[in-house]
């Protein structure tokens, strides 16, 4: 497998991100750690858009891990609260289903709710934005693109006339089964801003997330709109601009494997 | 094109002219009331960013104007008729910094 | 015409005259030998369109325009234009050109393709460009 990602955090960060150098000076510490402090550090990428003449920079902070959560999310919760307010993430269910927490840790993109701090304290841990997406403030990436090309799917059921009952369209186990690993899909982005192919032609590729969610409406049985959702993929940009890296499938924090859903929308329009 | 002899335009200089010339066809599709006041606003907002703004900040810049096509698609919709910003002061989250 | 590139500024002497007739004689006129000048001239090339719009507008929309300027400028009434005045020189902007153009595409009911308003800078270009488009629009 050609992997692009490694344990190295500059792997990822550094195609869309200068590595910004990080001060030890300037450090922000743990308020209320004591004598049997785990102290972490960890260093986070920081811009303000309200200060237009700031640059981007790495901003310092250490935690005692005996007085933080398990989570990076739980670490980033309490730098926020307790260290720095100023400090700007998503977060929402804190239980990857909500997907808000994406973004670049350690060199990986995952959501912040489901990654363990690594307990290693003499290792820095590093976050930065989704890598390759605009940066709206801090740790929040701009999604536009990204939602622009969902809705450009039609990612909803197209079915002419009412169903036979009256009541809903019917689909078989077998069929149903065949949506499994598809529709778990958060589109949390981190699959596609983990993508090579889709930094470089992220106007034109939908990237694997959107093309998951593509094959989800092929593969449906209910689906009317076979013929027509595969003549918008017919081109060379749209779904051939994968080059099956397989970045996506490994970084998937929801453990889905958006690379083989590519395969199998490749393989259907190869065999129609 | 060279018969013109106009200024020569950056890349980004030409994506904010064009900004502010959709901003201000948007407003033509409101009432002349709504149109008056939206316009006085984009106005104001452009010039002051043109006079604040460091001409080499491209980061910002860049920033600007993916806030702007964000708040012209808003505008373009028939339901928009005003824009208007909120001030919120800075000195008091400066004050929290620690 | 002072930044008019190197190979057009022979034309432009020899326009100078001609455009003052323009200015003269009504507008049918001088469109006729706007048609005499393309037909002689071989090339195809911006020597043609610096030619036709060197001529081209009749004095009424070369009026029209001085009046949108002053009104979009807020100049006072004292302050003569001509149609080689220059947006610049008369203390435009980028962001009043780009008013200037919107106001007048309202006023001759026309479009103005970005690419093509960006080069406006004066009030003879303005006119030149607006009758190209009341034209192609009629």
């Amino acid at each position: 497998m050609a992997s692009v990602q490694s344990e190295s955090p500059a792997s990822v960060a550094s195609p869309s991100r200068k590595i910004i150098p990080e001060s030890k000076t300037d450090t922000l510490k743990d308020p209320i750690a004591d004598g049997s402090a785990k102290i972490k550090t960890f260093h986070i990428y920081r811009w303000n858009p309200d200060e237009p003449t700031s640059k981007p920079r790495m901003q310092s902070y250490t935690l005692d891990l005996n007085k933080t959560g398990p989570m990076m999310l739980d670490a980033l919760i309490r730098i926020k609260n307790e260290i720095d307010q100023t400090l700007t993430f998503r977060r929402s269910c804190r239980e990857g289903i909500c997907g808000s927490c994406a973004m670049n840790i350690d060199g990986v993109n995952t959501l912040a709710c489901l990654c363990r701090i690594p307990t290693d304290t003499a290792k820095d841990s590093r976050i930065y934005p989704l890598p390759h997406t605009y940066v709206v403030k801090d740790l929040v990436p701009d999604l536009t693109q990204f939602y622009k090309q969902y809705k450009s799917i039609k990612p909803y059921l197209q079915h002419d006339g009412p169903p036979p009952e009256g009541k809903e369209y019917r689909q078989s186990q077998a069929e149903r089964a065949k949506l499994d690993g598809l529709y778990e899909c958060i589109l949390c982005a981190c699959c596609s801003t983990s993508c090579p192919s889709y930094w470089w032609n992220s106007e034109e590729y939908l990237g694997p997330a959107v093309l998951m969610q593509s094959y989800r409406w092929l593969a449906d049985s209910r689906d009317q709109k076979t013929a027509e959702r595969k003549a918008m993929l017919d081109n060379s940009m749209s779904l051939y601009r994968c080059h099956t890296i397989l970045n996506c499938s490994r970084t998937c924090p929801k453990g889905l494997n958006p690379a083989k859903a590519i395969a199998e929308i490749k393989k259907s329009m190869s065999f129609a | 094109m060279g018969a013109s002899s106009g200024p020569r335009l950056s890349g980004m200089q030409k994506q904010v002219l064009g900004l502010y010339r959709e901003f201000l066809r948007a407003a033509r599709s409101k009432s002349a009331e709504d149109r008056r006041k939206i316009e006085s606003f984009v106005s104001a907002e452009f010039r002051r960013n043109s006079k604040q703004v460091d001409r080499k900040n491209f980061i910002y810049i860049e920033y600007l104007l993916r806030v702007g096509k964000k708040q012209l698609a808003q505008l373009q919709s028939p339901d928009t008729v005003r824009l208007s910003s909120l001030d919120i002061s800075v000195s008091e989250t400066i004050n929290h910094k620690p | 015409m002072a930044t008019v590139s190197a190979t057009s500024a022979t034309f432009g002497v020899s326009l100078k005259p001609c455009f003052k007739n323009n200015q003269v004689t009504g507008g049918a006129s001088t469109l006729k030998m706007v048609t005499a000048g393309w037909t002689k001239n071989v090339f195809p090339s911006l020597r043609n369109t610096r030619f036709i719009v060197c001529s081209a507008a009749k004095p009424e929309t070369v009026q029209k325009v001085c009046e949108i300027v002053k009104k979009q400028l807020a100049l006072s009434d004292e302050i003569e234009l001509t149609p080689e005045s220059k947006f610049a020189a008369l203390g435009a902007d980028s962001l009043d050109t780009v008013e200037i153009v919107m106001g007048l595409e309202e006023e001759f009911g026309i479009s103005v393709e970005e690419e093509s308003s960006q080069n406006i800078t004066t009030v003879q270009e303005a006119a030149d460009l607006i009758e190209k488009l009341v034209h192609k629009k009629a």
